[in-house]
């Protein structure tokens, strides 16, 4: 491997991180809404959640490129902070990642919470335990195998994202050349050893991530299938 | 209000249910809360706690004083123990690390009840480092039964706690329920749709019937009424009493109460002991006059206090007194009218049998 796929290989890890880092944080309060509340939003936000599960990256790629120019909802927002245009950025591959990655997160946590039993959070809540102490000591533990579903899940789905970085990210090596897009550049300048061992890496990577989440769910320790849908127990 | 007492109004409407609740209840002992599904038993017991958001009113009470929203003040911090008809064990965590989960989290409460002597009287020492996954349902009762105790709390509800076990567990569970009724000075709310249970733990009785309160008092008096044992299959009435003379001989002891006494097998009665006994209104029989040789061995000098006999059935429920104690009898009708029994008549009762039922 060259000194740049060492580049796009970490890039991409580092891409992975933030992203399912973020997503963590976002998805957590984002899935207890979609499976607890009774409003008349959750089956438009459940469908937009999973768009990203049917739509064509590069139509997400397309319109989340649309939002960051200038002129834009986000670019307006972002020019007036100051801090430029998200497009062509590691910041904004980071945002379109999440986007991309977000059912993949969603919808394991989702499936916990809604089999996460209600008596439970009552028998806490009787024996002392407030809101806060709920969450970490029960509502947590007890989904936890949906947490580290989502969480390979997701990390797993954004080492091998494509299509959306090519519309908003280009190509900017240590920035936005992710390994994927790397591993294009290789097979069109038709320098197939080099994209043999960076499909290798993402081939590699990929099962072993996907074997993990087999070897933990057998023990109990993560939840559900691919898609995170079948229920836990 | 009297100290002594939970006075509770508590109202709660939902598309066809109305809950309307309006009664003051014993702040000691087991008060037993009675009714056919759908009464609204849970419903009651789920608004004292404060897990029903959309109730109005409030429980107040030596110790407590809880009000439904706006100011009620959260579960976590009513002091509740509860324990439902599926034990709701932590499945993260095991027997012993449950029990811990209460202890933590009670330090703030006056502690009347303390960790080993509690696992002793559970028999659930040798649980302690089971998970709780692959508890039988018995056992997890028990577990959750104790973990609400740890909390230290200054009411204890028990909604159905025995409605999923099989019946050889229910008795089980149901003597170690007497078991903590008797070590602990805590008043409870026990909501059971069965009588077999209500007659072994209650001190007080509230009968609830589609949301409302349809008859209340001491248990042993309200299963002697006859607008409450008319409605029951099998009507029987319950009796405390306790141990004053054990015949070795005949194996028997006599068991004393307000205005007479009955012998029973001795076996497991200790001299003094208090007890509880039932007697089924099929196994009266009433005389006008003392019965002077007969197998019966138990009669008891009764006064008749009132009599249900409806003119479209063979059978009649007499209602008994015997100073403060109260026996139901079912006859038939024209026994009734043969012996001519009116409401203020004396006569004797005699008891083919009775069950020790603690």
């Amino acid at each position: 491997m060259t000194e740049a796929d060492w580049q796009a290989l970490w890039l991409t890890v580092k891409l992975a991180g933030f992203t399912i880092c973020l997503l963590m944080v976002i998805g957590l309060p984002l899935a207890w809404w979609m499976a607890r509340s009774r409003s008349v939003f959750v089956p438009f936000v459940s469908a937009i959640v999973a768009l990203p599960l049917v739509l064509p990256p590069t139509v997400l790629g397309f319109y989340l490129l649309l939002a960051f120019a200038p002129s834009g909802p986000i670019g307006q927002f972002t020019e007036t902070l100051g801090l430029g245009s998200l497009a062509f950025s590691f910041p904004g591959l980071v945002i379109g990642s999440m986007c991309y990655s977000l059912p993949f997160v969603v919808q394991p946590i989702q499936v916990s919470i809604e089999n996460l039993r209600s008596e439970l959070l009552e028998s806490a809540a009787t024996l002392g335990a407030g809101p806060m102490d709920r969450l970490v000591s029960v509502v947590l533990p007890v989904i936890r195998p949906g947490l580290i579903t989502a969480a390979i899940l997701g990390f797993a789905h954004t080492l091998g994202e494509f299509g959306v970085v090519l519309m908003i990210g280009g190509n900017i090596p240590g920035e936005t050349r992710v390994l994927s897009v790397q591993l294009y550049d290789h097979v069109e300048a038709l320098d197939y050893a080099q994209a043999h061992t960076l499909a290798a890496v993402l081939l590699v990577s990929s099962m072993c991530l996907l074997l993990s989440l087999n070897i933990l769910r057998r023990r109990g320790w993560v939840a559900g299938t691919l898609l995170g849908s079948a229920r836990e127990h | 209000m009297s100290t002594e007492t939970f006075s509770l109004n508590f109202s709660l409407s939902r598309a066809a249910f109305t809950f309307e609740l309006n009664c003051a209840l014993p702040a000691r002992g087991v008060t037993a809360i009675f009714g056919a599904s759908g009464a609204g038993k849970s419903t009651l017991l789920r608004c004292i706690a404060g897990l029903e958001p959309d109730a109005q009113g409030a429980i107040v009470g030596p110790d407590v004083n809880w009000r439904c929203a706006p100011t009620a003040p959260p579960v976590e911090e009513r002091g509740i123990g509860y324990v439902s008809q599926r034990a709701a064990l932590f499945p993260h965590l095991n027997v012993a690390q449950n029990l811990q989960f209460a202890i933590k989290r009670a330090r703030s409460r006056i502690a009347f009840c303390e960790h080993d002597s509690l696992v002793e009287l559970l028999g659930i020492r040798a649980l302690l480092p089971r998970s709780v996954e692959n508890l039988s349902g018995g056992e997890a009762q028990r577990v959750a039964l104790a973990r609400a105790l740890l909390s230290q709390p200054r009411l204890l509800l028990l909604d159905e706690p025995l409605s999923a076990l099989d019946d050889e567990r229910r008795h089980e569970l149901l003597r170690y329920l007497v078991q903590v009724k008797a070590h602990f000075a805590l008043p409870m709310f026990y909501v059971s749709h069965r009588l077999d249970e209500v007659e072994m733990l209650a001190d007080y009785l509230v009968e609830l019937h589609e949301g409302q309160v349809r008859q209340q008092g001491n248990a042993a008096e309200v299963f002697s009424l006859l607008a409450f044992a008319q409605r029951q299959r099998h009507p029987s009435c319950i009796i405390d009493a306790h141990c004053v003379e054990k015949e070795s001989e005949w194996g028997l002891a006599r068991l004393e109460f307000d205005r007479g006494a009955l012998w029973l097998p001795n076996s497991a009665i200790a001299l003094g002991q208090s007890v509880r006994v039932r007697v089924a209104a099929d196994d009266v029989s009433l005389s006008r006059e003392a019965p002077t040789s007969s197998s019966i061995a138990n009669r008891v000098a009764v006064q008749v206090d009132a009599v249900h006999a409806p003119r479209d059935q063979a059978m009649a429920l007499v209602r008994l007194r015997a100073g403060r104690a109260y026996l139901l009898a079912r006859i038939t009708r024209r026994s009734l009218a043969e012996l001519q029994l009116e409401p203020g008549q004396s006569c004797w009762a005699q008891l083919k049998s009775a069950a020790l039922l603690s």
